[in-house]
């Protein structure tokens, strides 16, 4: 039998050594710096100045955030302002030759459905297309006597679609995560005051919903709940191309009786990027030189980079960002990124998708997985809000604008910080 | 029944049994190499910017030095102290269910480090995970012995009660946050990850909050080894034969959340390993504490080496090496089973 004595030694003697050892060799590795010698690398990524002097304004986020939310006027203003500007651009020729053009036709077309909107908001008498039956996403036809009047949104999709096209009070209520996010002002998510929540099913029942945007992941009690009570189930799943994307929102549109308005919203989101896609032309071209990597970057456990099967990946596609992984991505949704891996991919630029980038950023910038990366070492790390690059709607139009914006800083207002929500994306 | 193996003293170990260990400590070593050499950038290169390292003409990270060699000494760390952990609780219980999880260590390890995630100080103290992970061990197990304490001695079927009672507790509260959170995505895959282990991106760090933990913890198992032996007869031969049995239990529990706290300091939660790898090494070996906790550590630290090395050589990115291990653990397991009861029914 050991003594007390003894056995509190021994203890003692373990503890020592535990935090001794912690003491000296995790302050020795705190204190081992990385070379200060950064590698031979620009810090922007023009080369020369363009010699088109370019004489339009810069974009003000605010205003686009404002026509997304459903601002017919804004739409308006703005999509006139693209239209001059593509013709200017088209004229020099040469410059935009790679972006296919938004056709004039198109532009022509969105300015006619602003006005006739405008003009029967202020009580003109403009006569109204009729009703277009619509089958969901399921193959189901909507099974109603007359054209629905009132919506249950069960997804954040189907809300933020019918937040920018429907009447409010046509809007039973929200799925609660929804007024986390800045998509939409709060006083406009305010004036649907219902949360969408399985308790709370008779207050939302009595308000005589006639149909409810459900999705795949929608649990099957609750889609039972719903037929019960005669609520119409609308599947909404193809949502993962900007395409899919644009289907939808007519498809919707055309459900709640404002195919008008969301074929609008189609033609505005076509214009914006195309008028993006333009302006990034108009400079230089991304990336500048063979030896930019410029790297999209999501944070978890570790970083992943998206792949082309989600949105945020195919608009860093667009951007040809991630360019180096493409081979690598397989069928999965992200690509995981291990520090030999992207020490091998030597990164010039990175760009995170966060929550909260303000926030988030500054310590992402001190990852132990980017130290000694040329991205950070020429301080190249940015963050755009994720709650925009993550959403299948047309939000995705400032998602692409928040990253073109990151780009192309001088031509984008980012002193402008009266945005429609609280948290500006860059 | 608890099964009984015949005890070999270590001269007399068989010949399967050596070339057992042979092959394991050839695997291990093959394992190891192969940690060391495979990963995306050119050997040439690696070679190159260690041996500049190592002669003090570069300070540049290094991914032999800095990733792959860390994670071989974490790797087999975790391992064999996971391995060793299910050993010496199997043992202590007498009973071939009994695992570390039974005394609730991984659920209160992981209950620790969710709120790491939830308010977002994972992205600003890394290093705070694999810490919070091993207080979380060791504070579970310090609450399961003071709740199980009666009269200030500790019953065996009390503290195997007590340890299921409080791991049920911490899982329902974990998964009231899962519940309450399922919507924020990015969370839930965070903690998806969490939950599934991982050998990513390991460095010296890791290693360093993990040495120590281990080293103590294996030497506090190794130096009871006797006690062990003599305690497989039951607690009142071994009190008569001189075992202040209160005391080893506590002095191998606290070695067991040494060993585990460390383990998933380092790689998170590895299923399978702590539960059912040690009915391996008892077939292999047999009861002697002094042939089992030997090789408890090669096997433990061969397989979860070899699982890291397959996951990197086939791109399989649905598993994790906790969600593979557990996988393969459980077949194996089941067939172990199968054949025991084709073998009993022969008999």
């Amino acid at each position: 039998m050991i003594s007390s004595h003894s056995r509190a030694l021994t203890y003692l003697a373990a503890i020592g050594f535990i935090f001794s050892w912690w003491a000296v060799t995790l302050s020795s590795l705190q204190r081992a710096e990385t070379p200060a010698v950064a590698p031979i690398c620009p810090t922007t990524f023009f080369t020369s100045s363009h010699p088109f002097p370019h004489p339009f304004p810069p974009f003000v986020r605010a205003k686009w955030h404002r026509a997304l939310t459903g601002d017919l006027r804004a739409m308006m203003e703005l999509l006139a302002e693209w239209q001059v500007e593509a013709q200017c651009l088209e004229a020099q020729g040469e410059m935009c030759k790679d972006i296919p053009p938004f056709p004039q036709t198109n532009f022509l077309r969105a300015q006619e459905l602003a006005r006739r909107l405008l003009a029967r908001e202020k009580g003109m008498d403009i006569p109204t297309p009729p009703y277009q039956w619509q089958e969901d996403d399921g193959g189901t036809p909507l099974n109603s006597a007359s054209p629905p009047q009132r919506f249950l949104p069960q997804t954040e999709l189907a809300a933020a679609i019918l937040l920018t096209l429907c009447p409010f009070k046509q809007i039973v209520g929200l799925p609660a995560r929804m007024r986390t996010l800045p998509l939409f002002p709060p006083d406009m998510l305010a004036a649907v005051p219902y949360d969408i929540d399985r308790h709370y099913s008779e207050s939302l029942v009595s308000l005589k919903p006639d149909v409810a945007f459900i999705a795949h992941y929608t649990q099957p009690s609750t889609l039972q709940t719903l037929r019960q009570q005669q609520i119409t189930p609308f599947l909404i799943t193809r949502l993962n191309s900007l395409e899919e994307i644009l289907d939808t929102i007519l498809k919707i549109g055309h459900v709640v009786g404002q195919g008008e308005k969301a074929e609008l919203l189609t033609l505005f989101v076509q214009a914006g990027l195309s008028t993006l896609d333009r302006r990034l032309a108009a400079h230089a071209p991304f990336p500048a030189t063979p030896q930019h990597h410029p790297l999209y970057l999501q944070a978890f456990s570790t970083l992943y980079a998206p792949t082309q099967r989600s949105l945020a990946g195919q608009l860093a596609h667009r951007l040809k960002i991630n360019q180096a992984l493409d081979e690598e991505a397989g069928s999965g949704w992200t690509i995981p990124l291990s520090k030999e891996h992207i020490q091998h991919l030597a990164p010039t630029w990175i760009v995170f998708s966060l929550r909260d980038p303000q926030k988030n950023l500054s310590p992402l910038r001190l990852h132990p997985l980017l130290k000694g990366t040329p991205a950070a070492l020429t301080n190249q790390i940015f963050a755009v809000e994720e709650a925009f690059q993550d959403s299948p709607t047309h939000f995705l139009l400032l998602a692409y604008y928040d990253l073109v914006a990151l780009i192309l800083p001088q031509v984008f207002d980012v002193s402008d910080l009266s945005d429609v929500s609280d948290d500006n994306a860059i | 029944m608890y099964p009984i193996y015949p005890m070999y003293p270590m001269t007399m170990l068989s010949n399967w049994q050596r070339l057992l260990a042979l092959l394991l400590l050839l695997l291990l070593l093959g394992t190891a190499i192969g940690i060391l050499y495979t990963g995306p950038t050119e050997w040439s290169l690696v070679q190159e910017g260690a041996i500049a390292r190592l002669l003090g003409r570069s300070t540049s990270w290094n991914p032999l030095l800095d990733e792959r060699l860390p994670r071989l000494i974490v790797l087999i760390c975790s391992g064999a102290s996971l391995t060793l952990s299910g050993i010496i609780t199997q043992s202590l219980f007498q009973n071939p269910l009994a695992s570390p999880m039974s005394l609730g260590l991984t659920a209160g390890s992981s209950l620790c480090v969710l709120p790491l995630f939830l308010f977002g100080h994972h992205l600003s103290f890394p290093m705070l995970i694999p810490i919070t992970a091993f207080l979380g061990a060791l504070g579970t197990l310090l609450l399961v012995y003071t709740l199980a304490q009666e009269k200030g001695h500790v019953q065996l079927s009390t503290l195997l009660l007590t340890g299921m009672a409080l791991s049920t507790v911490l899982s329902a509260i974990q998964g009231t946050f899962f519940y309450a959170l399922r919507e924020e995505w990015s969370l839930m895959q965070l903690l998806t990850e969490w939950a599934a282990g991982s050998t990513l991106d390991r460095t010296w760090q890791h290693v360093h909050l993990q040495l120590p933990l281990t080293l103590v913890g294996l030497l506090g198992c190794w130096s009871e080894r006797h006690a062990l032996n003599l305690l497989a007869a039951g607690e009142e031969e071994a009190f008569y034969l001189g075992v202040d049995v209160q005391q080893v239990r506590w002095r191998l529990f606290l070695s067991v959340s040494l060993l585990v706290g460390g383990a998933m300091a380092g790689v998170g939660m590895i299923g399978f390993f702590s539960l059912i790898l040690p009915h391996f090494v008892r077939r292999w070996m047999g009861n002697a504490h002094q042939l089992l906790l030997p090789a408890g550590f090669l096997l433990g630290a061969t397989t979860l080496s070899a699982l890291d090395l397959t996951l990197r050589v086939i791109p399989l990115h649905a598993f994790s090496i906790g969600t593979l291990s557990s996988l393969l653990g459980g077949f194996f397991f089941l067939f172990l089973l199968t054949e025991q009861r084709e073998r009993d029914v022969a008999c």
